[in-house]
């Protein structure tokens, strides 16, 4: 996990979180969806670090908006997962739930 | 705050982060964030910037420094060939001529470390100036310093030359780095688009 094929714990939320939000994943709705979901305070500094890594990995691609004044002349960049980064969630969540099974400490219940 | 935003703005993209990242941040304020949450990012966005920058491009930073003590080098030669001044314990003509030669000649080395490392101009400026601070305390004077302390502390009287002394050993320190900040934050090209989107 976390090296350079595989997905490190922050890098799978934001590509849960791309997933989630389709067409209008960039950087605020990105940070604002984990918090939600997560409770944990993110600073977008981290989440652009994490998107820059997944990009060269080829998880994720990117392309620019229009700029907008509202944003000071600053375009939005749109986040899509690749079919790679795609293969990639679906083989981290089977060995997650591999893992996950027969563990006596987490069965029950989620927590 | 419009100000701030634009030289936070300026900040990011000298460091070669991506602008989108200030136009997040600028639409996040307009949002209802607090100046203090503003701020708050943009440092986590430097640090996180330098340090990635840093850490991805070790053979680089490897370079940066190489090339900076090799400049620093050069400036020592000069300075011990023609400039016959130091920096001196009290304040005195010969301290303010050492410290502007500092402040040039950091300045200098900044400039040329950056524009040798365009692609991650900053970050690698920043390794230098650590690489800098990791050394910095070699020349720092343990014996006196320790002697300066214990005496200041029931003697008022010595309180003056420990501040004396630290000042002598912490100014030239942060004129240095800043010099080459300012040095690198005016070679670095501002990058508007560091991300390359990736062919798939």
């Amino acid at each position: 996990m976390g090296g350079r094929s595989g997905l490190g714990e922050f890098e799978l939320l934001v590509m849960l979180t791309i997933l989630r939000l389709g067409e209008d994943a960039y950087g605020v709705p990105i940070s604002r969806e984990i918090e939600q979901q997560t409770g944990r305070t993110v600073t977008f500094g981290t989440v652009y670090a994490t998107l820059e890594r997944l990009q060269k990995k080829g998880f994720v691609r990117s392309s620019l908006g229009e700029a907008t004044p509202e944003r000071g002349g600053r375009a939005k960049r749109f986040f899509r997962v690749t079919s790679a980064g795609l293969r990639t969630v679906r083989e981290t969540k089977r060995n997650l739930i591999r893992l996950w099974r027969g563990l006596p400490e987490l069965e029950g219940g989620l927590a | 705050m419009r100000r701030s935003q634009a030289a936070a703005g300026w900040i990011i993209e000298r460091l070669g982060l991506d602008a989108a990242l200030a136009g997040d941040l600028i639409e996040e304020c307009a949002a209802g964030r607090s100046a203090f949450w503003y701020w708050r990012q943009v440092l986590a966005a430097v640090w996180a910037g330098v340090w990635s920058g840093i850490l991805n491009h070790k053979l680089l930073a490897l370079r940066a420094v190489a090339t900076g003590c090799a400049v620093n080098a050069i400036w020592l030669y000069l300075w011990t060939r023609f400039l016959h001044i130091g920096l001196t314990r009290t304040a005195s003509f010969d301290s303010f001529v050492s410290l502007l030669a500092i402040l040039l000649t950091q300045a200098a080395t900044g400039w040329i470390v950056a524009r040798t490392h365009r692609a991650h101009a900053i970050p690698m400026v920043c390794a230098f100036a650590i690489w800098l601070l990791v050394w910095a305390p070699g020349s720092f004077d343990s014996p006196y310093f320790r002697m300066l302390l214990v005496d200041s502390l029931d003697q008022p009287r010595f309180r003056p030359y420990l501040a004396r002394y630290l000042a002598w050993f912490f100014v030239p320190i942060a004129v240095e780095i800043a010099g080459l900040l300012a040095g690198g934050a005016i070679a670095a090209r501002a990058n508007r688009q560091s991300f390359q989107p990736a062919q798939n």
